[in-house]
């Protein structure tokens, strides 16, 4: 089969407050995912962007069984995740793997860097025990640091090198599926490049299916093949990335309009500084998530929802209004 | 450019850091002014000391030692560095103001942001209550908040991210300051939202006429907001130039690196970037070669010492030495 992950309706909610006395019978819930549907193929790279509190993050732990889901399914190489007994979860656990935003909170401080690198294999019991220190030092050359850091602590290291050590890590079980949440993000201008042609590298020689979330279009228009646009909780347009300049979505115009190029008038620029605040609860709304903000929005966006609708077979839109979109930028 | 149009001038200034003994050099040796009504963008990886230049121009460096500072800061003919701590506080939030990075870490959680501001404009100009009230109003309502009547009185974890670094910008303009420094003051929030305070920062500027330092790591946003862009490395400035010159015939090495490995949006999709090796950490050694030579590419035997600032028309300084002849 050629879907390596296909998620479905998922939908991922939060109680707005502990449910900590009986009194309280109905907690009100945010829901941070609110029915997405989007597959990734193999040796695809999927990026995923959205602001901030759009739900990128839950998604991914959703997928990486970290929370579980309020409904829909995450099928991985056609396996429902979430009805999988423990047993089996923890098998196929070490087929995807995830790279954390922050390198600097999530290695564990009291560990070697060698005994991080091991603790995966330990656990799949996946190597013999004296195999494991020459796993240890061919990991580290692949991401291209000195074999002499493994006695280092993750305080002795730099951003960088943290990071290589958590992509180190992620790629120690050959997972066939990495996620990867904001890996750049933390990072300097030059690190950011060299741990960009890091994963570019490992992508190659593995073949590894990545789904990258980021918040930066600029890195995601080069790292992904596809691009997909959330808000809200919800997938608003899925895009081929070397189309990305030719999306229809009014948010992903206005994302686009925002990027900052090196002096380069971007010619989208929003004229006028746009003044909103995300509405956060997305419960009480009805119909188009991204009405409030939208300057194309009609009397049907307050009405219906749109459904995420096949352009064609590289482009997914769900809009009311892209028609006239499209039709206003031709 | 008429000298009387500068309004702060930093000359060898000098901040040496003590951690555990070891001297770091943060600053080392940097020469800059800025005129009135001028936006200038220092650029540079973390650790360069963008970060130390600012608080050092606002006196919120501890001086630890005699020689922990040296060099002199002169903003309205007299030397910053001079200053006794009460002096500076009178500069300090009324004519040099500064935007941090995290506005919930830089605003007081348990007041409300109506007061936070309000203690500000009482501190330092000579008006009532009633009428600092009003003015809190009218500087939240300035900045694009809505409701603002019912806003003044929440607190700062009631805004979000964007609507708190407009309660920052609120408080730093409050007080007509002519210099605002802006540390990463965009770098925590979302593209769009820091498109807003972009526009809503020159706007401010356009009316009332200050000057701005903003302080990032991004050289796409530098090249959108500056008039002059400054690139610093290891507490050096190593090019400094106008945004045009800067971006169109960048000189130095380190420069050009820094532009190969930003990713743009409109530019063919490409595998590879291409990247500096090494980090800066390697570069803050006390011996006098070029702090960029240990990850130089083009470095040659005069790179041992370190290079003037050489310059190559009027808008155009770099301190490299492939450039001496010129």
């Amino acid at each position: 089969m050629n879907q390596i992950l296909s998620v479905k309706n998922l939908v991922i909610k939060f109680p707005l407050q502990e449910k900590s006395s009986s009194f309280i019978k109905n907690n009100i819930y945010i829901n941070a995912v609110n029915g997405i549907s989007f597959t990734i193929n193999k040796g695809e790279t999927l990026g995923l962007v959205g602001e901030s509190g759009c739900g990128k993050t839950s998604t991914l732990r959703a997928i990486m069984q970290l929370i579980k889901p309020d409904s829909g399914q995450i099928l991985f190489k056609g396996d429902d995740l979430a009805k999988l007994s423990a047993v089996k979860l923890q098998k196929i656990r070490k087929d995807f793997q995830m790279i954390f935003q922050d390198p600097f909170t999530s290695l564990n401080p009291k560990m070697s860097v060698s005994s991080i690198l091991k603790e995966p294999s330990i656990i799949h019991q996946n190597f013999k025990k004296n195999e494991l220190d020459d796993l240890v030092n061919s990991l580290l050359i692949q991401v291209g640091l000195n074999i002499d850091i493994k006695r280092r602590k993750p305080h002795q290291l730099s951003g960088g090198q943290r990071q290589r050590v958590g992509i180190a890590k992620a790629i120690s079980l050959k997972p066939k599926l990495l996620v990867c949440d904001e890996p750049l993000s933390s990072l300097d201008v030059s690190v950011q490049a060299q741990i960009f042609n890091l994963l570019m590298e490992l992508k190659e020689t593995n073949n590894l299916t990545i789904l990258f979330v980021s918040h930066d279009l600029n890195v995601v228009r080069h790292f992904a093949d596809r691009i997909a646009i959330m808000y809200l909780g919800k997938l608003l347009e899925i895009i081929d990335s070397n189309n990305i300049l030719n999306c229809s979505h009014p948010y992903t115009l206005e994302l686009l309009a925002s990027v900052f190029l090196i002096n380069k008038t971007n010619k989208n620029y929003l004229k006028q500084a746009l003044n909103h605040e995300t509405l956060e609860d997305n419960q009480l709304l009805v119909g188009c998530v991204y009405k409030s903000r939208c300057s194309y929005s009609e009397d049907i966006c307050f009405k219906e929802e749109p459904k995420l609708n096949k352009l064609n077979s590289n482009h997914l839109i769900a809009c009311h209004c892209f028609n006239k979109i499209q039709n206003m930028a031709n | 450019m008429v000298d009387t149009d500068k309004i702060l001038s930093i000359k060898n200034l000098k901040v040496k850091l003590y951690i555990n003994n070891i001297v770091i050099n943060a600053v080392n040796g940097i020469n800059l002014s800025i005129n009135k009504g001028e936006t200038i963008a220092i650029v540079g990886e973390s650790g360069s000391g963008k970060s130390t230049l600012a608080l050092s121009i606002l006196g919120l460096l501890p001086k630890i030692t005699k020689d922990s500072m040296e060099g002199s800061i002169y903003f309205e003919d007299k030397n910053i560095l001079d200053y006794t701590n009460n002096y500076i506080e009178k500069i300090r939030g009324d004519k040099i103001s500064i935007i941090y990075q995290d506005p919930l870490t830089s605003l007081n959680p348990v007041k409300r942001i109506g007061n936070q501001i309000k203690e500000s404009i009482l501190k330092y100009q000579d008006i009532s209550k009633y009428d600092a009230e009003k003015e809190t109003i009218t500087l939240l309502s300035s900045v694009g908040i809505k409701n603002v009547k019912d806003r003044v009185h929440q607190f700062p974890h009631n805004f979000s991210g964007g609507m708190r670094q407009r309660v920052m910008i609120a408080m730093a303009i409050s007080n007509n300051p002519s210099i605002l420094i802006a540390d990463e003051a965009t770098t925590s929030l979302d593209v769009t939202t820091q498109i807003q305070i972009v526009n809503l920062l020159s706007d401010i500027q356009n009316k009332t006429g200050m000057s701005i330092i903003w302080i990032t790591h991004d050289l796409s946003l530098a090249s959108r907001i500056a008039n002059r862009v400054v690139v610093m490395y290891a507490g050096k400035i190593l090019e400094e130039a106008s945004a045009n010159s800067l971006y169109n015939k960048p000189f130095h090495p380190y420069t050009n690196a820094l532009l190969q490995a930003v990713p743009q949006l409109d530019t063919k999709r490409v595998t590879r970037f291409k990247n500096i090796n090494g980090n800066i950490s390697n570069s803050l050694g006390i011996n006098n070669s070029c702090v960029y030579e240990p990850r130089c590419d083009q470095s040659f035997n005069d790179c041992m010492t370190h290079p003037p600032n050489i310059l190559l028309d009027d808008e155009h300084n770099v301190a490299c030495w492939l450039y001496k002849g010129q």
